[in-house]
């Protein structure tokens, strides 16, 4: 029995260490000057009294000198029009579909979540074609747009799910008691369903935020985050490494956030997500 | 005041009709015709499929797709499956540790993860080389990023290919530990302890109680990776480019580089309605286990 316990501690320990080693690498970067990170070796620490002066250098660098923050303040627009949005219109397609005796429910349900089964591929060149031709390319309206769509066939998903799960004996009783549907909707249903729209919003804000396709097809100023980070190299407008590696950290603090506070309505979206 | 019941749906509709379903059919049609945005398109039929057909550039981006599939189902799913049964044995506080240490990565983005990457991989300063020359293990230093030699000899997959996978894994695998752990955790005690008693040992445990239970679970982890890795775009773009000389690229990528750098948009959407049509297939033949 010792005997296992010892290797299975070793082999995870030596795991461990690998996936601790990016981290690692990274840190030691962003501690040195760039002119330190060409002539030390790699893993060789600057004199330590170097290393808080380093440290505000790159960040500050990151901050003011690269496109970064105005990256980060565009994927914010984007994320949050995209992430609410979804999850609003979600909740009122779900909520007819289930409790509104429409007639096919399974035919409008059926036609927006296609969207979802296919690869982002098979939508690029037409949304590239029209996004140029109507005059709406590489603008914040227009690029927010296209997250919104994005993200609608599988926060109606989530949804519809979660909607039969609300009691239809409650929205009957409500509505005897003289309540409109909309009435229903915004006292019954929107405050019962608070997890799934949450679910919705945190799924969705974090793939916004993470999305580099879109954004370096649709946008050449108003890029979202990702696209500004892809773009970061020490070929262009000489960046250090240490700086582009301050700034791609900068970049991760929202998901970081958002992942370590509200983890459960991630995971609870992404099971579902594979489920569909 | 009134509201029609079908105006609930219709904004939900309306967005996901022009935004998503008739750029899906349009992309259908482009593929039918040959079109450099410039010259008038011209209608060519089948053309297109059977020029990336012939073409060797698409054969070695579908083959590297390809292997983006079972690569991750391997080193992302396979080895996050068994992690996760090493882990939960563990005693609780060994368990946190290792948890965040493992979906700690996660939490960054892909083009975070791979701008990470590349520094670890560049020839110099890269983090690998010069642990190797602290090493002393000075013979090894290589060039990774231009690791082009082949791992499957017939299908000349590049050795950086089998990298890239395995910084996705290095990214992805705390997901799925995630999930393969909360499977873990619904299984009762008794079960296990069950068959113990009755002189299984631990590898039958595993195949007999253990892996039947987790099911569900195996099929949202398959499911989610095959979905993932066959539109792979991020990691081969930010890290190599696609590159040396197109050799890693997805069909992702190439689709992107023939519609939007070489303006082939023909074959540009004739590639995305066969990465739609087997993507499709691929995610169906796993998915079909959910809804029986």
């Amino acid at each position: 029995m010792k005997k296992k316990k010892f290797i299975k501690h070793t082999i995870l320990i030596f795991l461990s260490l690998i996936w601790l080693f990016p981290m690692m690498a990274t840190f030691i970067t962003i501690s040195k000057s760039g002119e330190q990170y060409m002539n030390l070796n790699f893993w060789e620490l600057p004199p330590i009294f170097d290393i808080p002066s380093n440290l505000w250098a790159n960040f500050s660098f990151a901050i003011i000198n690269t496109d970064i923050v105005m990256g980060f303040l565009n994927s914010l627009l984007y994320a949050s029009i995209a992430a609410i949005g979804a999850a609003f219109f979600a909740s009122l397609a779900g909520y007819a579909i289930v409790h509104l005796n429409v007639k096919r429910p399974l035919l409008w349900f059926g036609v927006i979540f296609a969207g979802n089964l296919l690869p982002f591929q098979m939508y690029l060149l037409p949304l590239y074609l029209s996004y140029t031709s109507i005059g709406i390319y590489d603008t914040r309206l227009g690029f927010a747009l296209v997250h919104l769509g994005l993200c609608i066939p599988f926060a109606l998903f989530l949804y519809r799910n979660y909607a039969y799960k609300v009691p239809k004996a409650l929205v009957d009783a409500a509505r005897c008691d003289g309540c409109s549907n909309f009435k229903v909707y915004l006292h019954v249903f929107l405050p019962i369903t608070k997890p799934a729209f949450l679910s919705v919003f945190i799924v969705q804000f974090i793939w916004s935020w993470n999305d580099l396709l879109f954004g370096i097809l649709l946008t050449e100023r108003a890029r979202p985050i990702m696209a500004e980070v892809a773009r970061l190299s020490p070929a262009r407008a000489y960046t250090p490494v240490p700086i582009i590696l301050a700034g791609s950290l900068l970049a991760s603090i929202p998901t970081i956030l958002l992942f370590v506070f509200l983890n459960e309505y991630f995971i609870e979206g992404l099971k579902i997500r594979a489920e569909k | 005041m009134k509201i029609n019941k079908y105006m609930y749906i219709f904004p939900s509709l309306i967005v996901s009709l022009i935004l998503l379903i008739i750029p899906a059919i349009y992309t259908i049609f482009l593929s039918f015709r040959e079109w450099d945005l410039l010259m008038p398109p011209e209608w060519v039929g089948i053309e297109n499929y059977i020029n990336i057909f012939q073409s060797p550039i698409f054969f070695l981006s579908f083959s590297n797709s390809l292997f983006w599939v079972i690569g991750t189902l391997l080193f992302a799913g396979g080895l996050a499956l068994l992690l996760s049964i090493l882990i939960n044995s563990c005693s609780k506080k060994f368990r946190i540790i290792y948890t965040v240490i493992f979906v700690a990565p996660f939490t960054l983005s892909l083009t975070v993860v791979s701008q990470i990457w590349r520094r670890i991989l560049e020839t110099t300063p890269g983090a690998i080389n010069s642990l190797l020359v602290i090493l002393g293990f000075e013979e090894f230093i290589t060039s990774w990023l231009t690791l082009t030699q082949p791992i499957v000899t017939f299908l000349s997959i590049p050795i950086l290919t089998l990298i890239l996978i395995l910084i996705y894994s290095w990214h992805f695998i705390g997901l799925n530990l995630l999930l393969f752990s909360v499977g873990l955790q619904s299984i009762p005690k008794f079960y296990r302890e069950a068959a113990e008693l009755d002189g299984a040992n631990s590898f039958q445990v595993f195949y007999y109680i253990i892996f039947p239970m987790l099911k569900p679970v195996t099929l949202i982890v398959i499911a989610n990776t095959i979905i993932n890795s066959w539109r792979m775009f991020d990691i081969p773009w930010v890290v190599v480019g696609g590159g040396p000389s197109r050799m890693t690229e997805t069909l992702a990528i190439t689709m992107y580089r023939q519609s939007f750098s070489l303006f082939y948009t023909g074959e540009g959407a004739a590639i995305a309605v066969i990465i739609g049509i087997l993507g499709t297939i691929l995610s169906f033949r796993w998915l079909r286990g959910f809804t029986q």
